[in-house]
């Protein structure tokens, strides 16, 4: 939203040169990056209530200015193993379909500039299915950006969710 | 019982005056020389006099009756309205709100003593302690003391008017007939006396003010009286006395004195009707009903419209109606709800077999009606729970005079539309954050009178607090015309807070900068201590409007003034819930499918094939575990918990071992957006008032 309560949303700094801008954050020892006009807000981690029956890579709810907002690990979602919480933790929240959710990242690095040229189409071996997700890679200096779309993750996410009611509704019956 | 009743009917009113009189005194601080005004305070402690008196309450009569001679020298002008006298004013209004909570909560009520002192310290000598008389300067008491020391009460009456007529003026009789059914008939007339003995000469009444004053008061009231105009408005004032139902005037004219006198006793020992009293020309009594004059009354100002509409006017048409038997309606229309979902899953099953096929169609257009019907009976409970927005604004303007007293500053305080009503716990939620805005507006808005001066404003601040309705919403705004917030030092004392960085201060636009004060951490200490003493800051009021779906926003111009609107919702989607504890996890639970909560005695847990039960009044609960049934493990724990909550599980009997309660609130159901939509036995989320969500169960779908 607009309120800039967090020095990390640091997105005023930059050149106007072609290219997209992109959050940049940590997940394990890897960089990833999202749109930043798919960014509202990014926040620090606050205490989130977990849900029962959720699927699992959803680690809770959070109560963000009276919204309850679910928040999703995207360690988890990758297949990462669990971490220990950090203060660098952000929770980057983001709007899918009008819908306010958050992803938890290990930390944020800084809003980039990149330029169109430099992202590079994802190979199929290192993404297999994720593919939907991930737009493409991009190269910063020495280092790879996996740039995500989150509105797809949530998309994903969701049918993942479904998938595991149907599966519940079919055991109980 | 009857005195039970009596003394809340009594409450209610006292409540109401001193309302009342609580603005009209600061309206009088500003201007001293409103006669009205202080006419309309005296009547009000008039008012509560005459009910304490009829409840036995002497010492509210002895504090009221001292403020009334206090008033009444004001009234006279033998004293004028100087500050010290206000502030004695307000102490004596605090005494009586005081008094008036102990009444309600039958404890032991303040005592008159330091009240007293301050008053006598005021006006040494006019407050005389224990007599609940009237004033002196009050005509109908003064006709009464007159006739104290005599036994003999009638012939002094007929030979007072006699007097009168003697004098040339005209008398006259004016018969109130009060509803036979009305509460408090005495106080009723007691009001009608004092009010008509605002604008003629009582020359006396039957029954008279002593016995009225006692509680002796039936449903008809005689007053003789004279005054300067035909006696219309003494007709006037007497058919505003909510509970009058028909007042008649009738000009009293001396058919031979010593004949008077004579029917006069006979007339005024009994109760009927002294027809004999005035004389056989027959003067067109003009009838009157109760519920029209008050429309004579609007120039008693602004305040009186809103109340007599509803309490007076339209008393065929609104009751007042327990908070408690509506959230039991509330409840009721919940488990109404549950039901008809219910009867919709049979209608689906029966609607999938061949034969039963019609039956099936037909449940399922019942429970299609079902719906209709069950989800306007909610909105309709809903409605019913509105308040007006009034009913917290009240107690703002002596607020607001206290804390800029206190500050010393000049403040003149207006309340613009206070008819918007809003959920009760929409109101209640905001009650807090609207006196946080009022108390910065006057601590931090309005500059000191001379800062003001030099700044080419007027010496007295202005804060205007008005309430509309848009669209689905009801809009509040606090307006001030003080120093407005510079976002330059908000900038600056976010950083200095360590909130963000220069650099990041430096990027907001203004606009974004002044919503760093709802930043945690942004209220300063000076704020909390000095002038809201509650130790929150704006971030608590903004997270509390959250909470129910409300929302604020500021603007603010430095040098012009701030003006802060809060959006609030006219209705929520509130449930009352049990919220339980399980493994350190807070969990609603509508209180509408919680039958019964219990403490689980080690005793009482009986097993069928090995697994854990409660048999409560016959009926068999298996007792299963809440966290066991959410991780699909129902067992867990063997039935060692401490407290079971009484449920049903498509509609079998269920207790819910959990770990701890914490209580019942009202919360606010939120969506838990699509990824957790289907989630069995999950019914929604909400914010509890710490500010933590918690999920809402839907116990029949548990298992």
């Amino acid at each position: 939203m607009s309120t800039n309560q967090n020095p990390e949303k640091d997105i005023t700094n930059s050149d106007t040169s072609h290219g997209r801008q992109i959050v940049a954050f940590c997940l394990g020892a890897e960089t990833y990056g999202v749109d930043i006009q798919k960014v509202r807000e990014i926040i620090p981690i606050q205490k989130i209530v977990p849900v029962p029956r959720a699927p699992d890579f959803v680690e809770g709810i959070i109560n963000l200015r009276g919204k309850v907002i679910p928040v999703l690990d995207l360690r988890k979602h990758f297949g990462f193993e669990k971490k220990q919480a950090t203060p660098e933790q952000r929770i980057v929240l983001t709007e899918a379909d009008g819908e306010g959710i958050g992803v938890i990242v290990d930390s944020v690095s800084s809003v980039l500039r990149i330029s169109d040229d430099s992202v590079e189409p994802p190979a199929s071996v290192i993404t297999g299915d994720e593919i939907d997700y991930i737009q493409g890679i991009a190269k910063v200096n020495d280092s790879l950006i996996v740039l995500l779309d989150l509105t797809r993750i949530i998309s994903d996410a969701e049918k993942r969710t479904l998938k595991q009611v149907d599966l519940a509704s079919a055991v109980v019956r | 019982m009857e005195y039970t009743e009596d003394l809340s009917i009594f409450l209610e009113e006292v409540d109401e005056l001193l309302a009342n009189t609580e603005q009209n005194l600061v309206e009088l601080e500003k201007s001293p020389s409103g006669e009205a005004l202080i006419q309309e305070v005296f009547r009000a402690m008039h008012t509560i006099k005459g009910g304490a008196a009829t409840l036995g309450l002497q010492d509210g009569v002895e504090v009221t009756h001292a403020m009334e001679n206090i008033l009444d020298t004001i009234r006279s002008g033998e004293r004028a309205l100087t500050p010290d006298v206000t502030d004695l004013l307000f102490s004596v209004l605090d005494w009586l709100s005081s008094w008036k909570a102990a009444l309600e909560r039958r404890s032991a009520r303040p005592s008159t003593e330091s009240i007293m002192a301050k008053i006598q310290a005021v006006q040494p000598g006019a407050a005389k302690t224990g007599e609940p008389a009237g004033t002196s300067g009050e005509p109908a008491a003064q006709a009464r003391d007159s006739l104290e020391d005599s036994s003999d009460l009638e012939p002094i009456l007929a030979g007072q008017i006699s007097e009168v007529l003697d004098d040339g003026k005209p008398v006259y009789r004016l018969t109130v007939k009060l509803n036979p059914e009305a509460e408090l008939l005495s106080v009723r007339c007691f009001q009608v006396l004092v009010l008509v003995g605002e604008i003629a000469d009582v020359i006396e009444s039957v029954p008279s003010v002593d016995k009225v004053e006692a509680g002796e008061a039936s449903d008809k009231l005689d007053i003789y009286l004279t005054c300067s105009d035909d006696g219309v408005s003494a007709k006037k004032v007497a058919g505003s006395v909510q509970d009058v139902v028909q007042v008649s005037l009738v000009p009293y004219h001396r058919s031979g004195s010593k004949q008077t006198t004579g029917d006069s006793s006979g007339a005024v020992a009994g109760t009927g009707s002294p027809e004999e009293l005035h004389n056989t020309d027959e003067a067109p009594a003009t009838e009157q009903q109760g519920e029209q004059p008050h429309k004579g009354e609007q120039d008693n100002g602004p305040r009186r419209d809103g109340d007599s509409v509803v309490r007076t006017t339209n008393l065929g048409r609104t009751v007042r109606v327990n908070v408690a038997l509506l959230d039991l309606l509330l409840n009721l229309v919940g488990e109404l709800v549950i039901d008809r979902t219910r009867l919709s899953q049979l209608g689906l099953r029966l609607q999938a077999s061949k034969e039963t096929a019609v039956i099936g169609n037909e449940v399922a257009a019942l429970s299609a009606r079902l719906q209709r019907t069950s989800q306007e009976l909610q909105e309709g409970i809903m409605k019913a729970r509105l308040l007006p927005l009034r009913s917290i604004l009240s107690k703002f303007p002596r607020m607001v005079r206290d804390l800029s007293s206190r500050c010393g500053k000049l403040v003149d305080f207006e309340i613009r539309g206070e008819r918007p009503e809003l959920d009760k716990t929409v109101l209640e939620a905001i009650d807090d954050p609207l006196i946080h805005i009022l108390r910065n507006a006057i601590d931090h808005g309005i500059e000191m009178p001379d800062e003001r001066r030099t700044r080419g404003k007027p010496e007295r601040g202005k804060i205007t607090l008005s309430a509309w309705y848009q669209e689905n919403q009801v809009l509040i705004q606090v307006k001030d015309d003080g120093a407005g917030i510079d976002p330059d030092r908000v900038r600056e004392s976010a950083v200095n807070k360590g909130l963000i960085t220069r650099e990041a201060a430096a990027r907001l636009s203004d606009r974004e900068a002044l919503e760093l004060i709802f930043t945690p951490g942004f209220s300063t200490a000076r704020t909390a201590t000095e002038v809201s003493g509650r130790g929150v800051g704006l971030d608590v009021v903004r997270s509390n409007l959250e909470r129910i779906n409300g929302h604020i926003e500021i603007k603010s111009q430095a040098g012009i003034g701030t003006s802060v609107i809060l959006r609030l919702p006219l209705t929520l989607a509130i449930v009352r819930a049990l919220l339980v504890e399980c493994s350190g996890i807070t969990y609603a639970i509508p209180t509408s499918s919680v039958e019964e909560v219990l403490v689980v005695q080690r005793e009482d847990i009986k097993t069928i094939k090995g697994k854990a039960a409660l048999t409560v009044r016959g009926s068999v609960f298996p007792l299963v575990s809440l966290e066991g049934c959410l991780k699909d493990d129902p067992w867990m724990g063997n039935g060692n918990f401490k407290y079971a909550v009484l449920t049903r599980s498509h509609d079998e009997p269920l207790a819910l071992g959990v770990d701890g309660l914490i209580g019942e609130e009202e919360i606010v159901v939120k969506e838990l957006g699509r990824i957790l939509s289907r989630l069995k036995g999950i019914g929604g989320a909400t914010i509890l008032p710490q500010g933590d969500p918690a999920v809402i169960l839907d116990t029949n779908s548990l298992l």
